[in-house]
């Protein structure tokens, strides 16, 4: 199936415990499944780009509540033959999402004074995302302690 | 120095770390293993997958592209089919499981078999 790339830029990440509530724009970057779609991530990778030593933990969590009115940033295809992708990101909303409280699916820690992480998961053995109503639609990849900036990519497959 | 320890360090001064994941299969949860661990991890026989340490993984064969599925079909219900409890509980109504059996769970009478079957009179 179809798979594509989200990136979101240089963006400085918030502390987000869980069941932080209506997530500041610009602090978080997600991706969210439609009524029609399905999506299993493929790819996590989070770049490291503060200018002194920050030790990141991000993770990657399902939402208790998904953001209202969200600011869709249409994933590009990895192969340009393949269709528009159903699925969406976005890292700004209208009123943000609020993260699960419950186990996280991946956290991920680092020092974001350049360093680097990308998780593959093997064939089979990524997450999933579905039909868009909370919290199976839609995933959050943030911060739970450390404000280093970072660059984040999450490349899907869709179903 | 990491090779003994299952990792690689392709960069050797450089910092370059692999590590092996992998996703328990109930949960979803991605799991780094530790090199150090000697203890063994959970297997589930009807997933044939190694599952992660939360004790109702651990217990019970909750697959997570059954809960996929029911997710799929079932969306209008708001029902959390993919989000797991601290334990790795289902935090979802359990009748939704019944929709995807063929025999709902008590549908089915048990059988008996007469062992005096055959008996002579």
């Amino acid at each position: 199936m179809a798979q594509y790339g989200t990136a979101a830029s240089g963006w400085t990440p918030v502390a987000h415990a869980d069941a932080a509530s209506a997530l500041a724009n610009n602090s978080y970057h997600a991706i969210r499944t439609t009524a029609a779609s399905t999506l299993r991530v493929t790819e996590v990778f989070i770049g490291g780009e503060a200018t002194s030593s920050t030790v990141n933990r991000m993770s990657l969590r399902r939402l208790s509540t998904n953001a209202a009115t969200p600011t869709n940033v249409a994933p590009g295809p990895l192969n340009p033959l393949s269709a528009a992708s159903v699925s969406q990101s976005y890292v700004a909303a209208t009123t943000g999402p609020t993260i699960a409280s419950t186990s996280h699916l991946m956290n991920l820690a680092f020092n974001s004074f350049g360093g680097v992480i990308r998780v593959v998961p093997a064939p089979g053995e990524e997450v999933w995302a579905t039909a868009s109503t909370a919290p199976n639609g839609e995933l959050v990849l943030d911060s739970i302690s450390g404000t280093g900036v970072v660059s984040t990519e999450v490349v899907f497959e869709e179903m | 120095m990491f090779e003994d320890r299952g990792l690689t360090d392709h960069g050797q001064r450089l910092g370059i770390l692999e590590s092996a994941l992998y996703t328990c299969p109930h949960c979803n949860r991605v799991i780094a293993k530790n090199p150090q661990r000697t203890r063994p991890r959970g297997y589930c026989a009807k997933c044939n997958r190694t599952v992660c340490d939360l004790p109702v993984c651990n217990s019970d064969c909750n697959p997570i592209l059954r809960d996929v599925s029911l997710a799929q079909r079932f969306p209008e219900t708001g029902q959390p089919f993919l989000l797991r409890g601290p334990q790795g509980e289902l935090l979802y109504d359990l009748k939704f499981q019944d929709k995807e059996r063929i025999y709902p769970s008590g549908s089915i009478r048990n059988s008996s078999v007469r062992l005096d079957a055959g008996s002579s009179r």
